[in-house]
């Protein structure tokens, strides 16, 4: 029986996680995208839309304020968003979304704390190119560090780990 | 230490249902699917369109679907005014939607979901399964406040069904869960296949 079970998941060697620097998990949904800041809890939960003037290429609203907009656009302005079906379809929007959370995260703390390690949701099922795109965004959003978890593990957390 | 034993989570999100069998830290079975609450909001605007041949918009969809919306009969009926636009004269109106409406439009989704779960049960290894017969599905994600959707997937798998407290922000508090015990629970991060250093 136990050898039907096969783990996705495996030990990682190494010092991961100390306990100086700032570590977030992101839920980056298709529909909301959640940051919990480790030892702080939820502190963003926000539609994962972002709003882009076309012409200029100008990201205009992020979240909350670019959901707004959404149907409600000219022409010149896309509300959009950067993940469909769980994956990342627009690479650079995804990108410039998550970078505006994990900033807004980490503004409020002094500067000396180095940039998070940053803990993400991926859907079950999803090819190594799609978790590479996931683990590219964050790190370019400005993370220190990237690892993954199954969203169904995480969500099942409370009740596997009580 | 992470409880021995298998869970069914099944997290119906905006774009995607995942309905996944954990184990010891790991999946064993796990299915995705491109039927959600997006899917449904689009089942709505197709009934609206078909039914009261007027026109509305993904957001007033969500709101029907959020305030009435149902997967079994409710104690009492549930009704809301919409407006959008006529489709043969073009101009505004204003109609009443009820609950009932709104559960014929979602039915074919939620049907999808529920065939899906069953797939699942039946791929998953019997010492799991009974595991999960004693503990029930588990339901997240914002799909899973459809009222009466927990007691629907209970009536149709014959497994017992529990919502999670708060299922919009289960994902976000396992991963803090993970991050304020790394320690015990580095085994449920997820390995890159080709593992190449981190950059
Ligand atoms: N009370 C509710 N009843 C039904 N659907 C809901 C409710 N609240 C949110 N939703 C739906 O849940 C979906 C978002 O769920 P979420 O778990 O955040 O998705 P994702 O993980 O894809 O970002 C949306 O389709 C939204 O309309
Ligand atoms: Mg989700």
């Amino acid at each position: 029986m136990m050898d039907s079970i096969k783990k996705v998941s495996r030990k990682i060697t190494g010092a991961l996680f100390g306990s100086i620097s700032k570590d977030i998990g992101i839920d980056l949904g298709t529909a909301n995208t959640l940051v919990y800041v480790r030892g702080r809890g939820i502190v963003i939960n926000e539609p994962s839309v972002v709003a882009i003037n076309k012409r200029t290429g100008q990201v205009l609203a992020i979240g909350t304020e670019a959901k707004k907009m959404v149907g409600k656009t000219p022409g010149h302005i896309v509300a959009s968003r950067p993940l469909v079906d769980g994956v990342i379809s627009d690479f650079e929007v995804t990108q410039q979304m998550l970078r505006y959370f994990i900033e807004k995260v980490h503004k409020e703390s002094f500067s000396f704390i180095p940039r998070p390690r940053v803990l993400v949701g991926i859907p079950c099922g999803v090819t190594e190119v799609e978790k590479r795109a996931v683990i590219d965004a964050v790190i370019m959003a400005g993370a220190r560090e990237a690892y993954l978890i199954d969203e169904p593990m995480a969500a099942a957390m409370e009740r596997v780990y009580p | 230490m992470i409880q021995a034993g298998g869970n069914m989570i099944v997290d119906i999100g905006g774009g995607t249902s995942e309905i996944a069998v954990i184990s010891l830290g790991g999946v064993v079975v796990a299915r995705s699917l491109r039927i959600a609450g997006d899917e449904m909001n689009e089942d709505i605007i197709r009934f609206v369109r078909d039914e009261f041949n007027m026109l509305i918009g993904e957001r007033t969809a969500e709101n029907i679907k959020i305030a009435i919306g149902s997967a079994t009969p409710l104690k009492a009926t549930m009704e809301m005014p919409i407006r959008g636009r006529d489709l043969v004269t073009g101009v505004p109106k204003e109609i009443i939607i009820n609950d009932e409406n709104v559960r014929e439009a979602l039915s074919r989704s939620i049907r999808i979901i529920v065939n899906t779960i069953r797939t699942i049960v039946e791929e998953t290894p019997p010492e799991l399964l009974s595991d999960i017969m004693q503990k029930g599905i588990i339901l997240a994600g914002g799909g899973s406040l459809i009222r009466n959707l927990d007691v629907f997937i209970a009536d149709e798998t014959e497994i017992p069904v529990c919502t999670i407290e708060d299922p919009l922000t289960a994902v976000v508090r396992g991963t803090g869960i993970v991050l304020e015990n790394i320690e015990d629970l580095r085994e449920v991060l997820v390995e890159m296949e080709d593992d190449r250093p981190l950059l």
